[in-house]
């Protein structure tokens, strides 16, 4: 369900968010080979806890496991990017509708002030500072997730969050950054949040999530294997 | 997947708690103790630890912090919820599955329809000693259906909110034979015909009266 937002109880549980954290931002390469011993060490945790970690990693699609190789980081392929965001593009724009639809005017002041906060870190990551990456994504993120928060299905978001981190790590790995114009997406988003204007929200939100994997064809970022991931 | 014997056992166990929820023999709400478990399920306490934290990032157990597991409650709220999103995922990849589907594909839904048939054929008669049987077939009926859809993480993420759905209708016992065969017969048809749109239309209501049916039972008020 909802990991980071839960509190950090147990070694398990900040295991496992370091974890999903490492792996979303590449600090684990896709395909590498996850060893117990070494995770033991590197994250401090029991080798039985570390199995019930990479057991949930691998329920969200983050780690493979695979019979004699044992654990992996799950490997990215152009086709895996494009089926993700086609998900994020049909859950996103489904629960903008059912936001749009329902939020009350709390709703409408998160939306402000998550774009405010993302708007700052864009011009400043417009501006040349590209080591706040992190911070940026996290913005980027607590954005997206404002503007359907008031979906009203607990459900939608848990499964929105899991396509989403998965996509984040793409965006993430394959540095990207489209600079100015999704700072103008963005812009035209939270416009049609406050007008509650869901065709032109689905419309900006499709072409916002589409444009990363031409973004990422474009450069040549990976290779289209045409294959199943 | 294909696992080695050590992974076979958190597996299995995995796959036998998960199918206990969903049947609705570990009802919701209920505590999972460890140590009950552990002799039901015959498997060690971190095997166990290990199944639960995957159901609880599954959604069908809740973890609450050193206390322990429980099994996720429902709710009419829940369910409304889960139809909602089996009926965005499945009509999505309905579309999808028709436009691609290959001539294997019309006959792997030709078949899974037979066997569906077959048990809901049964079901009307009054013998209800195959409902679990029967409950698998409708799954495999409908995951062939979008079968040819073309999207790994559709076809999981559909799978998952599916069975999320099933566990409502099982712990609601929402059986409708009757009204579900000629939904289903209708279904086949429009896969055959290509007919997108009419199977939109007939899912929709096929959910729908399956929604209406398990509230009108009145367990989840």
């Amino acid at each position: 369900m909802n990991a980071a937002l839960q509190p950090v109880e147990s070694a398990g549980e900040t295991a496992y968010l370091r974890l999903r954290t490492d792996i979303i931002f590449g600090r684990l390469a896709p395909g590498l080979r996850l060893r117990l011993e070494r995770l033991r060490d590197d994250y401090d945790a029991s080798v039985t806890t570390l199995r019930e970690v990479l057991g949930r990693l691998a329920s969200e699609g983050l780690i493979l496991f695979e019979a004699q190789k044992g654990f992996e980081v799950a490997r990215i392929s152009a086709n895996d990017l494009r089926e993700i965001a086609e998900m994020r593009i049909l859950l996103e724009c489904h629960a903008v509708g059912l936001s749009f639809a329902n939020g009350d005017l709390e709703w409408e002041a998160r939306v402000v002030g998550a774009h405010h906060k993302l708007a700052r870190m864009e011009a400043r990551m417009l501006a040349g500072e590209r080591e706040a990456t992190a911070l940026w994504k996290r913005y980027d993120r607590e954005f997206h997730v404002a503007l359907i928060s008031a979906c009203g299905s607990a459900e939608l978001l848990g499964l929105h969050e899991r396509i989403f981190d998965r996509f984040l790590r793409y965006q993430v790995l394959l540095v990207m950054f489209r600079g100015q114009v999704a700072a103008a997406e963005h812009d035209a988003l939270l416009a049609a949040a406050l007008d509650r204007d869901i065709l032109r929200a689905r419309e900006v939100l499709t072409t916002h999530i589409a444009a990363c994997i031409d973004y990422t064809v474009a450069n040549g970022l990976l290779r289209d294997t045409g294959g199943r991931a | 997947m294909t696992e080695t014997p050590r992974e076979t056992v958190g597996a299995s166990i995995y796959h036998r708690l998960r199918g206990d929820i969903i049947q609705g023999r570990l009802r919701p709400g209920a505590r999972l103790r460890l140590d009950q478990l552990r002799q039901q399920y015959g498997a060690a306490a971190s095997t166990l630890r290990e199944a639960l934290a995957r159901l609880s990032t599954d959604g069908f157990v809740l973890a609450e912090g050193q206390r322990g597991f429980e099994v996720a409650p429902i709710s009419a709220a829940g369910l409304h919820e889960v139809a909602g999103l089996r009926l965005l995922l499945e009509e999505h990849a309905l579309a999808r599955s028709f436009a691609r589907g290959t001539l294997d594909w019309e006959s792997r839904v030709i078949a899974a329809h037979h066997r569906l048939d077959s048990y809901e054929e049964r079901l009307e008669t009054g013998d209800t000693s195959e409902i679990q049987q029967w409950r698998e077939a409708d799954w495999r009926f409908h995951q062939e259906l979008i079968s040819a859809c073309g999207s790994s993480v559709l076809r999981h993420t559909h799978a998952e909110v599916f069975d999320k759905y099933l566990r409502y209708q099982m712990i609601a016992l929402a059986f409708r034979p009757a009204a579900s065969r000629p939904e289903h017969r209708a279904l086949c048809q429009a896969a055959l015909a290509r007919d997108t749109d009419a199977a939109i239309v007939l899912l929709r209501d096929h959910i729908r009266a399956g929604v209406d049916h398990a509230l009108a039972r009145g367990d989840l008020a």
